[in-house]
C-alpha cells in the first residue's frame, strides 16, 4: 500500500510540474493572441522583430537561472556580472578589437560562475551568500573598468550588422541567443550532467550520499548561468555601443519571474526550461504588448513585480493541493495505476522519504 | 555539540572585527594626516551611521534565517520621499508618518514570506520592483522638495554628536535588548537556527517573520527620513548605497546568513569597521570604484573564511 501511494504521488506530482509547463506556453499564447487582437499594430513584422529581441535576450538569461535553480541554487550575481560584461566589450573593445575583447568579457563572468560553484559545491555556502558577494564585486568592478563613468564604442559597424533583421523578424543577436538556449536545453534533456543536476536539486544530500559528482554539476550550472548572462550582457552592450556602470536589477527580476513562471521549483530539481522558454515568451509579449498600448516603463515593471509576487503566493498552495489530492486519490482507489512511468528521475524520486 | 559550535563562534566573529576596528582606526590616527580631527569624525559618524542604523534592522531579518531584503535601497528611497511630502507638518511628525509608512510596507512583504513561506530574496527583489515603479508614477521622476525646519535632525549634541549617530546608538541598544532578552527575540533566534524545531515547538512563525521584516522597515524609515532631512528633499536615487552597504556590515559584523547567529551590535560593529574603511580609503585617495571592489572583496573573503571554518569545524565532528 505505501509503494502504491507512493507511485501515485510520483505520478501527479510529474503530471503536476508538465502541467507548469504547459499553463506556462498557454498562458503565453492565450496573451500572444489577446494582445494581436486588441492592440492595433502588435502582430506587425516590426513590432515581431523587437519582441523578439526582447525576448531572446530575456530568455537567455532566464535558461542560465533556470538551470541553476534545477540544482537548487540561486545566482544573485547577475545583478553585477550583466552589466560588467557589456563594460569589459565595450571598454576593451577598440585596444584588443572586438573578438578579443568579446572573449575577455565571457571568460571574466564564466570564472565568477566558476568562483559561485566552487563555494556553493565544495564549501556548501549558501548560494545567496556567496553570490551576493560576487554581485557586488562584479558591481565593483564595473566601476573600475569604466572608471565610473558611460563608456561608448567609436566603431558602430559591428553593432548594425548584429541588429539587422534577418528573415524581417529576427536579428543575428537574438539567432545567437537562440541557438544558444537550444544547446542548453538540449545538454540538460540528453546528457548525464543533466541528469545530475535534477539529482543534485532533488536532494543534495542523498545525491551526494550516491557518489554523484555534486561539486562538478553545481559548479558547471553556476558557469553556464554566468556565460549566458555574460553572453546576454556582452550582446546589448555591442547592440547599442555604449553602457553604464551599475547593478541592474530589472535582468534578474525577468528572469526570476520567467523561471518561476514557467514552473520550476524554487526547492530545485522539478520543472523544465522548456516552461521557462514559454515563462520568458509570456513576459516578453507581455512587456511588448503594454508598452505598444501606451503604459509607461514603470507602470510594466510595477506590473512584472506584481505578477512575480502573484505566482509566489500560488506556488506553495498549489503544491500543497497536489499533494493532497494525490493523497486522497490513494485512500479512493485501490486498484493499482497502469504502468507508473520508468527512468533515472523515477528511481531518484522512489527513494524520497 | 550542535548547539554548543555557535554559541562558541558567535563572540569571536564580532569580536574579531571589533578588535579590527580599533586598530584600524589607531593605525589611522597615526599615520594618515586629517583622520584624528573634530571634522573627519563628525564627517565618518554622519556616513555611518544611517547604513548602520539599516544594518541593525535587516541583521533581525538575518538572524530569523530570512537571509537579506533586496529592497531597502527603494524603500529608503520611498521614504526620503514620504519625509519631504509630509515635512509642512513638523519634522517630528514626518518622521513618525515615514516610519509607519516603511514599517507597514516591510510588514507586507514579511507577511508575504511568512505565510507563504516564499523565497525572501525573490520576494524583496518583486516587491522592489513594484516599489520602483509606484514611485516612478508617483512622483514623475521628478524630486520632492519639503518645506519645514529640519534642524532638529542636523543639530550635534555637546558640539561632539551628531544626532544621527545618537539615533544609531540608540536604536542599536534598544533593538540589541529587544533580540537577547525578550521572548519573541529568543524566539526569532531559534527561528533562524533550526526552522523544523521551531515549527516543532509552535512558535508564531509567520508572526515573527512580519515583525523582523517590520523592524527592518522601520529602520529603513528612520535612515531615510534622517537622509532627507539633510537636503529636505526625497527623490528615488536617494540612499542607493544603503543596500549594499546594510548587506556588507551585516556579513562583516559576524551575523550568519544562514540565520540564528550573530546580534544587533554584531552588525552595527561591522557598519562601523566598513564605514571606517570606506573613510580611511578616501583619505588614502582611492576612488569609488576601488572602494565597491574592496567592500565585494572582503564580503567574499569573510563568506568563504566563514563557510571554510564551518567545513572543518563539521569534519571535525
Amino acid at each position: 500500500m505505501t509503494m502504491l501511494s507512493r507511485q501515485l504521488q510520483i505520478i501527479s506530482r510529474q503530471s503536476y510540474w508538465a502541467a507548469r509547463t504547459l499553463l506556462a506556453w498557454g498562458l503565453a499564447l492565450a496573451a500572444f493572441v489577446g494582445f494581436s487582437v486588441s492592440v492595433p499594430h502588435f502582430a506587425s513584422f516590426g513590432n515581431m522583430y523587437s519582441l523578439i529581441q526582447i525576448f531572446a535576450a530575456l530568455a537567455l538569461i532566464a535558461t542560465g537561472l533556470g538551470v541553476v535553480m534545477l540544482a537548487g541554487e540561486f545566482d544573485l550575481s547577475i545583478v553585477g556580472s550583466f552589466p560588467l560584461a557589456g563594460l569589459i566589450v565595450i571598454r576593451y573593445a577598440d585596444g584588443l578589437g572586438l573578438p578579443g575583447s568579446l572573449l575577455l568579457a565571457l571568460l571574466t563572468g564564466i570564472t565568477f560562475g566558476l568562483i559561485n560553484g566552487w563555494a556553493v559545491g565544495r564549501l556548501r555556502i549558501p548560494s545567496i551568500a556567496v553570490t551576493v558577494a560576487t554581485m557586488m564585486l562584479c558591481t565593483g568592478l564595473g566601476y573600475l573598468v569604466s572608471d565610473n563613468n558611460f563608456v561608448s564604442m567609436t566603431d558602430y559597424t559591428v553593432s548594425l550588422q548584429l541588429t539587422q533583421p534577418i528573415l524581417k523578424i529576427f536579428s543575428l543577436q537574438s539567432l545567437i541567443a537562440l541557438a544558444l538556449i537550444a544547446v542548453i536545453i538540449g545538454a540538460v534533456k540528453l546528457t548525464r550532467w543533466g541528469r545530475f543536476l535534477y539529482a543534485t536539486g532533488g536532494d543534495n544530500k542523498k545525491a551526494r550520499a550516491s557518489g554523484l559528482p555534486v561539486t562538478g554539476t553545481v559548479m558547471i550550472a553556476f558557469a553556464v548561468c554566468a556565460g549566458c548572462t555574460a553572453l546576454a550582457g556582452a550582446l546589448q552592450g555591442i547592440s547599442l555601443a555604449s553602457s553604464t556602470p551599475g547593478s541592474d536589477f530589472d535582468n534578474l527580476l525577468g528572469a526570476a519571474t520567467a523561471v518561476l513562471v514557467g514552473g520550476i521549483a524554487l526547492s530545485g530539481g522539478r520543472g523544465s526550461l522548456v516552461g521557462v522558454i514559454g515563462g520568458s515568451f509570456l513576459l516578453s509579449v507581455v512587456a511588448s504588448g503594454l508598452g505598444l498600448g501606451g503604459m509607461s516603463a514603470s507602470t510594466i515593471e510595477l506590473v512584472n513585480g506584481a505578477i512575480l509576487i502573484g505566482v509566489l503566493a500560488c506556488d506553495k498552495p498549489l503544491a500543497r493541493l497536489v499533494r493532497r489530492r494525490a493523497e486522497a486519490l490513494v485512500a479512493s482507489d485501490p486498484t493499482p495505476p497502469s504502468g507508473p512511468p520508468s527512468g533515472f528521475k523515477v528511481q531518484i524520486e522512489s527513494a524520497r522519504p | 555539540m550542535k548547539l554548543g559550535a555557535p554559541r562558541l563562534t558567535q563572540p569571536s566573529g564580532a569580536t574579531l572585527v571589533a578588535v579590527a576596528t580599533v586598530v584600524v582606526a589607531v593605525v589611522a590616527g597615526f599615520t594618515l594626516d586629517g583622520f584624528a580631527t573634530a571634522s573627519n569624525f563628525r564627517g565618518l559618524s554622519l556616513s555611518l551611521s544611517l547604513i548602520g542604523i539599516v544594518a541593525v534592522g535587516l541583521s533581525f531579518i538575518t538572524i530569523c534565517g530570512q537571509v537579506f531584503s533586496l529592497s531597502i535601497s527603494t524603500l529608503a528611497a520611498l521614504s526620503t520621499i514620504c519625509f519631504a511630502s509630509f515635512l509642512h507638518l513638523g519634522a517630528i511628525e514626518a518622521m513618525l508618518v515615514t516610519i509607519v509608512m516603511a514599517t507597514c510596507l516591510g510588514a507586507v512583504q514579511g507577511f508575504i514570506v511568512g505565510h507563504f513561506e516564499s523565497d525572501p530574496i525573490i520576494v524583496t527583489i518583486a516587491a522592489n520592483a513594484v516599489m520602483v515603479g509606484a514611485g516612478q508614477l508617483l512622483t514623475d521622476g521628478q524630486t520632492i522638495m519639503g518645506i519645514g525646519d529640519t534642524s532638529i535632525f542636523n543639530a550635534t549634541i555637546f558640539n561632539f554628536l551628531p544626532v544621527e549617530a545618537a539615533i544609531f546608538l540608540v536604536v542599536t541598544l534598544c533593538l540589541h535588548v529587544a533580540l537577547r532578552y525578550t521572548v519573541p527575540g529568543r524566539q526569532m533566534t531559534l527561528l533562524g537556527l533550526n526552522d523544523r524545531a521551531a515549527r516543532i515547538s509552535a512558535i508564531p512563525r509567520t508572526w515573527l517573520i512580519v515583525s523582523a521584516f517590520a523592524i527592518c522597515g522601520a529602520t529603513t524609515g528612520i535612515a531615510g527620513a534622517l537622509l532627507s532631512a539633510q537636503s529636505s528633499s526625497g527623490q528615488l536615487q536617494l540612499g542607493a548605497g544603503f543596500g549594499t552597504g546594510a548587506i556588507v556590515a551585516v556579513v562583516v559584523g559576524g551575523v550568519a546568513v544562514t540565520g540564528g547567529i550573530g546580534t544587533p551590535i554584531g552588525a552595527a560593529v561591522g557598519a562601523i569597521f566598513v564605514g571606517l574603511l570606506v573613510n580611511v580609503a578616501s583619505l588614502a585617495g582611492f576612488d569609488y570604484s576601488l572602494q565597491r571592489v574592496t567592500e565585494g572583496v572582503l564580503v567574499l573573503a569573510v563568506v568563504v573564511l566563514a563557510g571554510v571554518y564551518s567545513r572543518e569545524s563539521r569534519q571535525r565532528r
